[in-house]
């Protein structure tokens, strides 16, 4: 599903690539999955230490999209766009700053 | 929306009759007790939007930066808002302002959240505060007994336990008012480290 809203997302965006572009895609694609009104669904989150804190606090790491309760998230998603991939460390210090018990989740790369 | 911006549209819609303070893109009424009570515009990475929080935030347990975990974005958790819609910003700050409650209220908030069966070490520990802040000695044992159990996997997992069995003690051994007295020493800490007005002693009673 979140692919499928990738694709519309890149879709109604154009095409392109850099830097720029990709965040012209994301905020595309976070305007498609609020439209979606899922309440199950949250863009952008923040957490560090197990914590969810807000966008830019030092050594924090920044979700696209979550999964289930803040607190208790059930699955991570990072959207990728060109050559950009989600390589294991990310994976890993994604998963190292989730609230404990919740670190094994699976973080999934979306891409158009 | 930059934090200048963010002032500008939120000072005029919080209540006159009120103190508030802002600190970048938070208000908060002063002084602030044992949870900081407020209204947050959280940028986003990707455009001007911001995510508008009701912000609830047990000051009990240390903190060097803002916690979100207890807050609630307004609008649901994918809900921005955008400086030209002027009217969903009213709205949505106010929605927040309203919501707001007193700080019992927020630790009521925090303890129905419990969850004996969560493996969230943080959950367990805030509970417990709370609880032992409203005066549960029993149930803060509890949810601290859950928080300083097991093997943690992070080294800030270590530091929960620790501090929840330092207050567990407290309670046991030297008495409530004691280990509420460790929570208020951990709330000046944090607020400290914040840069929020805490209240005076004398204002704490009660």
């Amino acid at each position: 599903m979140l692919s499928g809203l990738a694709s519309k997302a890149q879709a109604t965006v154009g095409e392109g690539s850099g830097a720029v572009y990709g965040t012209a895609v994301h905020s595309e694609f976070a305007a498609e999955i609020n439209a979606l009104g899922d309440s199950n669904l949250s863009t952008e989150v923040s957490y560090l230490n197990g914590e969810v804190v807000p966008y830019g606090t030092a050594g924090s790491v920044r979700l696209d999209v979550v999964g289930g309760d803040i607190l208790e998230p059930q699955a991570a998603y990072d959207l990728k766009t060109g050559s950009a991939i989600l390589t294991p460390a990310r994976i890993a210090q994604i998963q190292a700053n989730l609230p404990e018990g919740y670190q094994d989740i699976p973080v999934y790369e979306v891409r158009p | 929306m930059k934090a200048a911006e963010w002032k500008r549209a939120v000072r005029p819609l919080l209540p006159a009759d009120q103190p508030w303070e802002v600190r970048g893109t938070l208000c908060y009424r002063p002084p602030v007790r044992r949870v900081l009570l407020g209204v947050m515009g959280e940028g986003s990475g990707f455009d001007k939007g911001v995510y508008i929080w009701r912000v609830t935030m047990p000051l009990f347990v240390p903190s060097e930066n803002v916690v979100l975990s207890w807050s609630e974005r307004i609008g649901g958790g994918s809900r921005k808002y955008y400086s030209y819609d002027e009217d969903a910003v009213a709205a949505a700050v106010s929605s927040a302002v309203e919501a707001l409650g007193t700080e019992e209220d927020a630790l009521g908030e925090i303890v129905v959240r419990d969850d004996p069966a969560s493996p969230n070490r943080r959950l367990h520990e805030v509970v417990g505060y709370a609880r032992l802040l409203l005066g549960d000695s029993i149930g803060a044992r509890e949810s601290l007994a859950r928080a300083a159990a097991g093997v943690p996997k992070a080294p800030w997992g270590q530091e929960i336990i620790e501090r929840a069995r330092q207050v567990g003690r407290l309670l046991d051994e030297e008495g409530g008012d004691r280990a509420v007295g460790q929570l208020e020493q951990w709330c000046d800490q944090t607020a400290g480290a914040l840069g929020l007005r805490r209240s005076v002693a004398s204002d704490r009673r009660g």
